[in-house]
């Protein structure tokens, strides 16, 4: 492996741009034009521009990456995570193209890719999932059975959800039959899309990060405790898992490793599982790819992950994981406002300061003055600590914090202090009492200030509010007695002061950022049920670019058309062959009217690909 | 070690002892917080099921925080029965610091229908905006007229529509359709400035999918018929389509940073320092416009290296996309922003694309915002359809916007500006204040080939009878008749252009230019009750 291309943006990107480069081995990094100053793309030793302002057009255009790919000489593809690095499709127009795929190969894609299949795979490796139905339910009476086996609540997911999306949890027979009416697959709904689960209301999610190497060796780097969520996305993760029995442990491994031999897993990945209370461990799927939080396995287990990931991919073997080394935690720096549980919030990065000093990494991609929108994902940077036990990472994590300076957007800094100083987290007693839905229940509950509108303040005053306490006031360092003293005064003081140059802050335009550049783009709409690609206006043809039989790809250069003195290009909205081509060139044609047919090997719905953000 | 002085009667309150100084608070008021602490428990349980939020919860996202101050708390409630009140809360707040008003329909409460407590608590607060001169800002969750009430909860719209149009043009007003809105209730935000819908749970329409089925037999769905995406693209109805309410919500509170909070006040102005990433954007607007004049390019980046950031907050992002208008600033100070968009459809202006220019002309005139129009036009949209569709009537409310605008206007010609469009365009004769265009621009009445056809029609026919090659000298006159007339010399000469500027100078000409027209006033002509505008 000597040039590795990364199909990918931000942090991710600039996380196999760093390895590679300690590894000696060349990068090619690819960026579309928001990205042009990027630090990804400047520390790549190339880095090649996808012209388009959509994801479609730019990091999910597949035969453009490979075709970079071919122009620059790379011989490995390193997808990141998000984006096409669970495409199975998109792995194997890699491989066929000579270009080593760094992750699973495309079949243990397919088997893993959805809820589903995973949860078939798992009961066919004896690896047990939740209890639920693995097969499409087509009528309301296995619903209603499974629901009374297994009792209430249960949870209908769909296959291509995640983060949070696509679960819907019914109580009782009334709410599940109104789920059935509105999702009936006879009646043209989703319900094939749903599978079936118990909702276990109170447990922990528990991973493992895991490898596999050609030669069959397996190791689980490290467990994680990714517990500590909001809307099912992952807030605080933690290596190795805490306050786990050594019989869940190895339970936890021997899962892992079952999935990844059954599977003839090579690369790295991570099992998800549940933990309940009483110690069950059920299955809940594999992730076939880095994910955010592989940062403390990196840090307890003292390897270098992406490493492992590009030895294992060039056919090297894997480094067994040793004895964890202390006890790391990972906090996402996120835009997003406690006040209002935690809603994303945009704003202009005015400050920031990362904490430093022993035990602190920091992996962000993000600087002052940056614009954050509510538009895009709210994750700012990730805040690593680590130390030698669970108690001195905890009070590190406290320190850093102290350090954090974030100004210009809200960030969840005071729910942090709050939830490493919680007893239910801390658990110096040893009872660890935080299950996925704690966070929720305990902190974001935070009431809309409105609700204690038209009563006295006396009746209403907020308890442990995790609102950030607005300072406006303006602090000093002074001596008293030559003892250090900040000395903070409310700015009313300097009301007539105006001479020590203090004046009202001047107001500054808010910014939305160039968010609204990634929109729908019109002239690849979706052809006609038949493959019929019509003209999007009153046109002349000027050029056909295409021959009856041809094979295209999606994005190829179908017709030139003239309106108005303007070209305007007509391409393929997916791959396929021209069937029939129904115009010639200096003829007009109308808007709507067909001018190519194509046929499609196969409209291969992709999956919801553009789910950046992972679970 | 911090030491904090807080003010005197707090100091005093706590020296008192550790015991607050409250009154003490009757048992029975205390009822009432309770039942508004379960009505928002509830609402949560409603709302967030179906992936909305509260109305309080947006509140909190629509306001500078701890600003709100509501109206009629309980109004039309009975606290002793656990009746909470109307299914809309109304009040103020402050945006970015200013006030702004918002009426915020409560689905959790009776649907979030409107019957006559609703309707009177939002004409009350329509009546309180206009007397404060601040804007409105509607969110807009609600099943509808309340049937119970009968015609006395349909007689509230029509009140609220008087009002609305009363206030219109005087204070800025938005509309957020954040769940169903349907039948009469659509015509609430349609009199409004701006609509914002989301992608998901945002529905208008006057009728819904079940009325349309039994009437006409056709079988569409919510969103088909009148949801988001729809309205955003296809009826023009809204303005922003948002990811989401957050999105929504900052859409709304960004755009009204841009306007004044009434007609009689001046715009804000924002403090702006120009910086290295200014001069590369200056270096880059001459690249992106390419010298072949059939090439189509990306105006918006046009506009963003001409604005201040970068930051262009476009409005009808997805409507009729040949045009483009939104709002930015220019050192500091908000302008609207008018452009041909050459990428789609050449730029033309059709029915779709001349009602987006007019409106938002209409709106930016209204609020004293300046207007830049940057012009790159290839004409009207010819053919039967257009014709057809009234390119007549609705091409003409471009004109009257431009026509009565009265705010500051700078207009720049990047390249094409042919024949009626390069008049309407903010052109100086129709009104606006300075004229610019770029050393390439081709101004004319029409192209070159179809001006050769027309003015040397003889020539050519006399050339075919004597057997020459026609075609070689319609090329030769076309290629004169280009270097000759298609230029800007002639716009020049009658004054109708100030000046050609290079592309690198027009961010500053504009930035002068506007300086220069700050105190421009508004001009009052015959003394008419109102013009009779196409419409």
């Amino acid at each position: 492996m000597e040039k590795v291309l990364i199909a990918n943006r931000g942090e991710i990107a600039l996380r196999v741009v760093r390895t590679a480069h300690e590894m000696g081995i060349k990068t090619v990094a690819v960026y579309m034009e928001a990205d042009r100053e990027s630090l990804f793309a400047r520390l790549a030793d190339e880095a090649y521009l996808l012209p388009g302002s959509t994801y479609n057009e730019t990091y999910l255009n597949e035969d453009l990456l490979i075709e970079i790919a071919r122009r620059s000489g790379a011989d490995a593809l390193h997808p990141g995570y998000g984006f096409l690095s669970e495409i199975s499709s998109f792995a194997a127009k890699v491989i066929a193209a000579g270009i080593t795929w760094i992750g699973p190969k495309p079949e243990v894609l397919d088997e893993l890719g959805d809820k589903i299949t995973a949860r078939r795979f798992a009961e066919r490796a004896k690896v047990p999932p939740v209890p639920g139905i693995s097969d499409p339910v087509s009528g309301i009476q296995p619903l209603l059975d499974f629901a009374h086996e297994h009792g209430y609540p249960i949870m209908m997911k769909r296959t291509d959800g995640g983060g949070g999306r696509g679960i819907t949890v019914a109580g009782t027979d009334e709410e599940l039959r109104a789920f059935y009416m509105s999702h009936d697959a006879l009646q043209g709904g989703d319900l094939d899309e749903y599978f079936i689960e118990k909702f276990v209301p109170q447990a922990r999610h528990v991973e493992t990060q895991s490898g596999r190497d050609g030669a069959g060796n397996f190791t689980v780097y490290s467990t994680r405790d990714c517990s500590v969520q909001r809307r099912n996305q992952k807030l605080v993760e933690e290596a190795p898992a805490p306050f786990l029995s050594a019989d869940v442990i190895s339970q936890l491994e021997g899962f892992s490793q079952k999935l990844f031999d059954a599977a003839g897993y090579v690369g790295l990945g991570t099992c998800e599982f549940m933990v309940t209370p009483d110690s069950k461990v059920y299955f809940l799927e594999v992730n076939p790819r880095l994910q955010v939080e592989h940062t403390v396995s990196e840090e307890v287990s003292g390897l270098d992950l992406v490493r492992e990931q590009l030895t294992i991919a060039a056919g090297g073997s894997l480094t067994p994981a040793p004895a964890p080394r202390g006890h790391s935690f990972e906090l996402r720096i996120t835009s997003e406002d406690p006040a209002t549980n935690l809603t994303p919030a945009s704003g202009t990065l005015d400050r920031i300061v990362w904490p430093t000093g022993p035990g602190i990494r920091v992996d962000s991609g993000v600087a002052a003055g940056d614009v954050i929108s509510a538009k895009f994902d709210s994750m700012m940077g990730k805040l690593i600590v680590t130390a030698q036990s669970r108690a001195a990472a905890i009070a590190r994590v406290v320190r850093a914090l102290e350090e954090l300076e974030i100004d210009g957007v809200p960030t969840p800094k005071n729910l942090f202090e709050k939830i490493f100083t919680d007893p239910d987290f801390v658990a110096a007693d040893g009872t660890f009492s935080v299950t996925t839905k704690w966070l929720e229940k305990k902190y974001l509950t935070v009431a809309p200030e409105s609700t204690r509108s038209g009563q006295p303040a006396s009746l209403t005053a907020g308890e442990g509010s995790i609102a950030e306490e607005r300072d406006d006031n303006e602090t000093f360092v002074i001596e008293i007695d030559n003892k250090r003293v900040s000395l903070s005064l409310p700015p009313e003081l300097f009301a007539g002061a105006v001479s020590k140059g203090h004046k009202t802050k001047p107001l500054s335009q808010p910014l939305r950022g160039q968010g609204s550049r990634v929109t729908a783009d019109a002239s690849h709409a979706a052809p006609g049920a038949d493959g019929d690609i019509s003209s999007p206006m009153q046109a002349v043809v000027t050029r056909v670019c295409v021959a009856p039989d041809q094979a295209v790809a999606k994005g190829d250069l179908l017709i030139v058309l003239e309106s108005m003195k303007m070209e305007n290009y007509v391409y393929s909205p997916l791959d396929g062959h021209i069937k029939e081509i129904l115009v010639g060139p200096a003829q007009g044609v109308d808007a709507g009217e067909t001018l190519v047919r194509l046929a499609t090997v196969e409209l291969d719905e992709k999956k919801d690909a553009a789910k950046e953000e992972e679970k | 070690m911090t030491a904090t002085l807080t003010s005197t009667t707090d100091a005093a309150a706590r020296s008192a002892g550790s015991q607050p100084l409250h009154q003490p608070v009757r048992e029975i008021i205390k009822t009432a917080a309770k039942l508004a602490e379960s009505a928002e428990e509830g609402a949560r349980k409603r709302q967030h099921s179906k992936g909305k939020y509260t109305a309080r919860e947006r509140l909190d996202l629509l306001f500078d925080t701890g600003t709100f101050e509501e109206l009629g708390r309980f109004r039309g409630g009975n606290i002793g029965k656990g009746n909470p009140g109307a299914a809309v809360i109304t009040g103020f707040g402050k945006i970015y610091g200013r006030t702004v008003a918002v009426y915020a329909q409560d689905f959790s409460i009776k649907g979030g229908t409107l019957g006559t407590e609703e309707g009177q608590k939002i004409c009350h607060l329509l009546d309180k905006a206009v007397d404060m001169g601040v804007p409105v800002v509607a969110l807009i969750d609600s099943g509808g007229a309340r049937i119970q009430e009968g015609v006395a909860a349909l007689t509230q719209y029509g009140r609220i529509f008087r009002k609305t149009c009363d206030a219109s043009g005087y204070i800025p007003q938005i509309s957020l359709i954040l769940g169903p809105c349907a039948g009469g209730a659509v015509y609430c935000p349609a009199l409004t400035d701006l609509i914002v819908m989301t992608k998901e749970n945002s529905n208008m329409f006057v009728t819904g999918p079940d009325v349309v089925k039994t009437a006409t037999g056709e079988s569409v769905t919510f969103d088909e018929l009148g949801g988001g995406m729809v309205h955003s693209s296809v009826s023009g109805v809204a303005h922003y389509l948002a990811e989401n309410e957050a999105d929504a919500i900052d859409y709304a509170r960004v755009v009204l940073s841009y306007l004044p909070s009434n007609a009689r006040a001046s715009v804000p102005r924002y403090s702006y320092a120009a910086g290295h990433a200014d001069q590369s954007a200056r270096q880059r607007i001459a690249t992106i416009v390419p010298d072949n004049e059939r090439a189509p390019y990306d105006m918006t980046e046009v506009i963003r290296c001409l604005v201040d950031y970068g930051e262009f907050v476009q409005v009808h992002e997805l409507f009729a996309p040949s045009a483009v208008v939104g709002f930015a600033c220019i050192d500091g100070s908000p302008v609207g922003i008018v452009a041909n968009q050459p990428n789609k459809m050449a730029g033309i202006l059709d029915v779709d694309s001349s009602e987006k220019v007019a409106r938002f002309v209409r709106l930016c005139d209204a609020f004293n915002v300046p207007l830049v129009t940057l012009v790159d036009v290839p004409g009207y949209k010819p053919g039967t359809e257009q014709e057809h569709a009234g390119i007549i009537r609705r091409g003409a409310k471009v004109i009257y916007a431009y026509g009565n605008a009265q705010v500051p206007m700078v207009t720049v010609v990047l390249r094409k500006a042919f024949g009626g469009a390069y008049i309407v365009m903010g052109s100086k004769s129709i009104g606006a204040d300075l004229n610019f265009a770029w050393p390439t621009s081709q101004i004319a009445v029409l192209g070159a080939a179809g001006a050769v056809n027309i003015i040397h029609r003889r020539d050519l026919q006399k050339a075919k009878e004597a057997g020459k090659d026609v075609e070689e000298l319609r090329s030769d006159l076309i290629s004169d008749y280009e270097r000759t007339t298609l230029n800007a010399n002639l716009s020049l000469e009658i004054g109708e252009l100030d000046a050609m500027i290079d592309p690198e100078e027009t961010r500053d000409i504009i930035e002068h230019s506007l300086e220069l027209l700050r105190d421009k006033k508004p001009r009052h002509g015959a003394p008419k009750r109102h013009g009779n505008q196409p419409l």
